[in-house]
């Protein structure tokens, strides 16, 4: 059975978050399906217990955490069917004739439907899959970590840092005892480094993967990465890093990077590399790597759109216009269609659900279409630094 | 022993059931964050080679976490909220003999 | 004009790889043209069938050439793993068509008739009820009334297939990376165009699939095909439960379970969709209940290369000596011959007097 809904939203994040409100507040039926089990994607992560002291304390927690509880809020009181735990499975777009080609520049039909194809949620009622038509999609997926392939990535034990981060962020965890390395480069190596240290933990060794420099210039971006933790910025970013580094080695120019498991576990018990000329091999628990962010190109890919490489991102993006459709009927916005961060993000959002409305006659403004596109610029440029090759870490 | 430690304001006490024993972990924790939290090396197993495998990303990309929740053999604990009673197994060894485990 | 001599095959499927591979064993010095990602990679999306019962209803020469291309697979495949190490895993293990109604195996018990009336008969195919099939596959859903059952039936995995063709063909041939353009005829043989060049030679197959229609014309060839979509669905590794092949469900070499077999008219459009992969797997549980738990890990779909009455067109150009076109759906199954018998038809000219039946002329005829 098909339900029908005017705009369906993908992603609960900053971006989706915008989209599906400014929809509902247009008066719009939005359906919102995230696969997170609470709103706020990632940056957000787990906002309503941290705001309410439950994670760190709260005048902390307002300012990571900035902005996160009017969206939530907004959300609340905006009448969008959100769907928390909801994974999707498909999007079959209209049909354009045989030769189905995504083109943002051709007119959809009048009652043309996207069709989407979610699990329902844990837990829920019978039947697990379902169904709904909608007349236009935002997709709001997101970032995710640029995996890092290496031998020995696969072992259990071996993880980004965005998942360190989000350990921190859903249950307070942080990592514990020895052989905590630290592998890769860019600003959110070092913010993590930084919070292991300051919640007293110990890191063993840093292996710097990046190319020479590279190291200078994560530092140089650390203050716009610290918007996820003030608490930290506040020290100055030079005492920060002098506090997070000390007693830690670092190891530069890394090159061959694997990691080895046990026989019996098959968890990883040490890693291996090349520094300065010698050859070194460390204990290791856990290591954490990490190599810059990437659009989650999930649901762009599912549609076959066409992408571009963008070089300054090191990552492939789908090709929108300027509001951000991709396709008849179809949007992606936010992180998951160029990085750009959680500011940006929302705006994109807001932008993409203005022109949902104007395709249905229901807004009374467009909005400027150059304004985002040029902060989303000048943003992506400060906050997360181009790639000085487009090379894999592993080499 | 486990690989991370938990840091926050202690929350309401919750029991799971992973592989038949009983495991602590709190309210607000995914199935994923309670797993590691407890020391549990792996989750998953690798769809390809069979070997155990662990969350990589925390965030429901990498499918390192995917297991059997209340009977749902596709679940990513890193994408379930663990509430008291929940029953988690996770991947066995494939077996020679015929006939689905 | 010689019969060995440069010979250009352009596609390096399965069709153009095993053609190669039998023109090169032939004597012939050979250049294989690989659009690789830019081509519509028919082989890539395979069921993996090698597949004798039911073919060449009305066409006793087609189920000749597929009873022949099963008997000769298990040479091939042994060639194949001795020269390389790798294995296509080709096994002979016998195939059924099952019927979940009897409605289904009415009509397959039909066509079963029709069969065993032209010449060459039914190869060996038979009806099996329900009882013969659940001995044959315990494992099999109550649904099931029947089979059609040959034991010259048999499955083998197409990239690995594919991947050992290519291996040898490091060593015995000139592999050139290219998307072909336009095939013209010069002076003495022919000249290949592409994105990144020209290649000339003596001789010129084409193997290219879909492609072929493009480059055809220009040689006084004719490639009348339309794509025809198959879906498929492939499972986690389980263990072992099917070694035999069905026409909709086998359990590959590594455990997984591929699930198959729709035929859909959409044009060159290589999504999949949900309402056939609910069909696929609602047949495959059907068939095989304890499917019911089994995680799906990828869905993905191909274009079969289909001509008018979807047998394959081997042609030699009459207007253009020295030109052919190699063209069928089957191309794991008669990768056998394509290898040996119709590359050695080729190597000495002898296409068109060899497979007469096959020749294009046969669609004019009947418009």
């Amino acid at each position: 059975m098909s339900k029908v809904v005017d705009l369906c939203v993908i992603g609960a994040g900053p971006a989706g978050l915008a989209a599906a409100a400014r929809a509902a507040e247009g008066g719009l039926h939005v359906l919102l399906l995230d696969e997170q089990s609470a709103a706020g994607g990632q940056v957000w992560r787990n906002a309503g217990t941290a705001l309410a002291g439950g994670l760190m304390p709260t005048t902390q927690a307002e300012k990571v955490y900035h902005g996160a509880g009017a969206a939530l809020q907004r959300l609340a009181a905006s009448g969008v069917d959100h769907r928390a735990g909801a994974t999707l499975v498909d999007i079959a777009q209209p049909e354009t004739g045989p030769e189905t080609k995504s083109a943002p520049e051709a007119a959809p039909g009048p009652e043309a439907m996207v069709e989407i194809t979610w699990r329902a949620p844990f837990g829920a009622e019978a039947p697990r899959v379902r169904q709904t038509a909608a007349r236009a999609v935002i997709a709001a997926t997101g970032a995710q970590e640029r995996p890092v392939i290496f031998p020995g990535a696969e072992l259990p034990g071996v993880m980004g840092v965005g998942a360190i981060q989000t350990a921190y962020k859903q249950s307070g965890l942080v990592p514990d005892g020895e052989g905590v390395v630290l592998a890769g480069h860019g600003p959110l190596l070092l913010l993590t480094l930084a919070q292991i240290r300051a919640a007293g933990g110990r890191v063993a060794a840093v292996l710097d993967l990046g190319p020479p420099g590279a190291m200078a210039a994560a530092a140089r971006a650390l203050p716009r990465a610290l918007i996820g933790d003030p608490a930290l910025m506040a020290q100055g970013v030079g005492l920060m890093l002098r506090r997070a580094l000390s007693g830690v080695p670092v190891h530069r120019g890394v090159t061959g990077l694997r990691a080895h498991g046990t026989h019996r576990t098959g968890s990883i018990e040490a890693v291996s590399f090349t520094s300065a000329g010698r050859a070194r091999r460390l204990p290791a628990r856990l290591l954490g790597v990490h190599d810059g962010v990437i659009p989650n190109a999930q649901v762009s890919r599912l549609l076959s759109l066409r992408h571009v490489w963008d070089a300054g991102q090191g990552a492939f993006v789908p090709v929108r216009d300027a509001d951000g459709a991709v396709a008849p009927g179809i949007w992606i916005v936010g992180d998951g269609a160029g990085i750009g961060g959680a500011g940006i993000a929302a705006v994109d959002g807001e932008q993409a659900a203005l022109a949902v409305l104007a395709r249905t006659g229901r807004a009374r403004t467009r909005g400027a279409a150059s304004g985002p596109q040029a902060r989303r610029a000048a943003f992506r440029r400060g906050a997360f630094p181009a790639r000085a090759d487009g090379r894999a870490c592993h080499r | 022993m486990s690989l991370f430690r938990r840091t926050s304001p202690p929350a309401e006490a919750i029991t799971i059931e992973v592989d038949g024993r009983a495991v602590n972990a709190c309210a607000g924790d995914t199935v994923a964050t309670a797993m590691l939290a407890a020391g549990f090396g792996s989750i998953g197993a690798n769809v390809k080679s069979g070997r155990p495998s662990a969350p990589y990303c925390l965030i429901g990309v990498c499918f390192g976490c995917q297991c059997t929740i209340d009977g749902a053999s596709d679940a990513q604990a890193c994408l379930v909220l663990a509430r008291d009673g929940m029953v988690v197994e996770t991947p066995q060894p494939l077996t020679r003999d015929g006939g689905l485990a | 004009m010689s019969a060995q001599g440069d010979i250009a095959v352009i596609g390096a499927g399965l069709v153009g790889s095993a053609l190669a591979l039998g023109l090169a064993r032939a004597g012939a010095r050979v250049t294989l043209v690989d659009a690789a990602a830019d081509d519509f990679h028919a082989s890539a999306a395979n069921f993996g069938l090698v597949w004798v019962q039911g073919k060449g209803l009305g066409a006793p020469d087609y189920a000749a050439l597929s009873f022949r291309a099963a008997q000769g697979w298990d040479d091939f495949a042994t060639g194949l793993e001795q020269a390389t190490g790798i294995s296509p895993a080709y096994r002979r293990t016998g195939g059924v068509r099952i019927a979940l109604d009897e409605a289904e195996l009415d009509r397959t018990r039909a066509n079963l008739a029709r069969l065993h009336n032209q010449p060459g008969g039914a190869q060996d195919t038979e009806i099996i009820d329900r009882g013969e099939l659940r001995e044959m596959l315990p494992g099999v859903g109550a649904e099931a009334v029947g089979a059609a059952y040959c034991p010259h039936d048999g499955h083998a995995d197409p990239l690995r297939t594919l991947r050992a063709m290519r291996v040898m063909l490091n060593s015995c041939a000139t592999i050139v990376p290219m998307q072909v353009t336009r095939v013209r005829p010069q002076h003495a043989g022919f000249v290949i165009e592409g994105d990144t060049g020209r290649i000339e030679a003596d001789r010129v197959v084409l193997a290219a699939g879909l492609g072929n229609a493009a480059l055809a014309p220009d040689l006084g060839l004719h490639a009348p095909l339309r794509p025809q979509r198959g879906q498929i669905l492939i499972t986690e590794r389980l263990p072992k439960f099917l070694d035999m092949a069905t026409h909709t469900v086998r359990q590959t070499a590594d455990g997984t379970v591929m699930m198959g077999d729709s035929k859909e008219d959409a044009g060159f459009d290589r999504g999949t969709t949900q309402a056939v992969a609910r069909e696929i797997a609602t047949r495959a549980v059907r068939s095989f209940p304890a499917l019911a738990r089994a995680r799906l890990v990828r869905s993905w779909s191909g274009l079969r290369v289909l001509s008018p009455d979807g047998l394959p067109i081997y042609q030699a150009s009459a207007t253009h000596p020295g030109a052919y076109l190699v063209t069928c759906h089957s191309g794991v199954t008669l990768a056998s011959l394509h290898a040996g018998e119709v590359a050695r038809a080729i190597a000495e000219d002898e296409l068109d007097t060899r497979y007469p039946e096959f020749a294009p002329t046969r669609f004019e005829a009947a418009a």
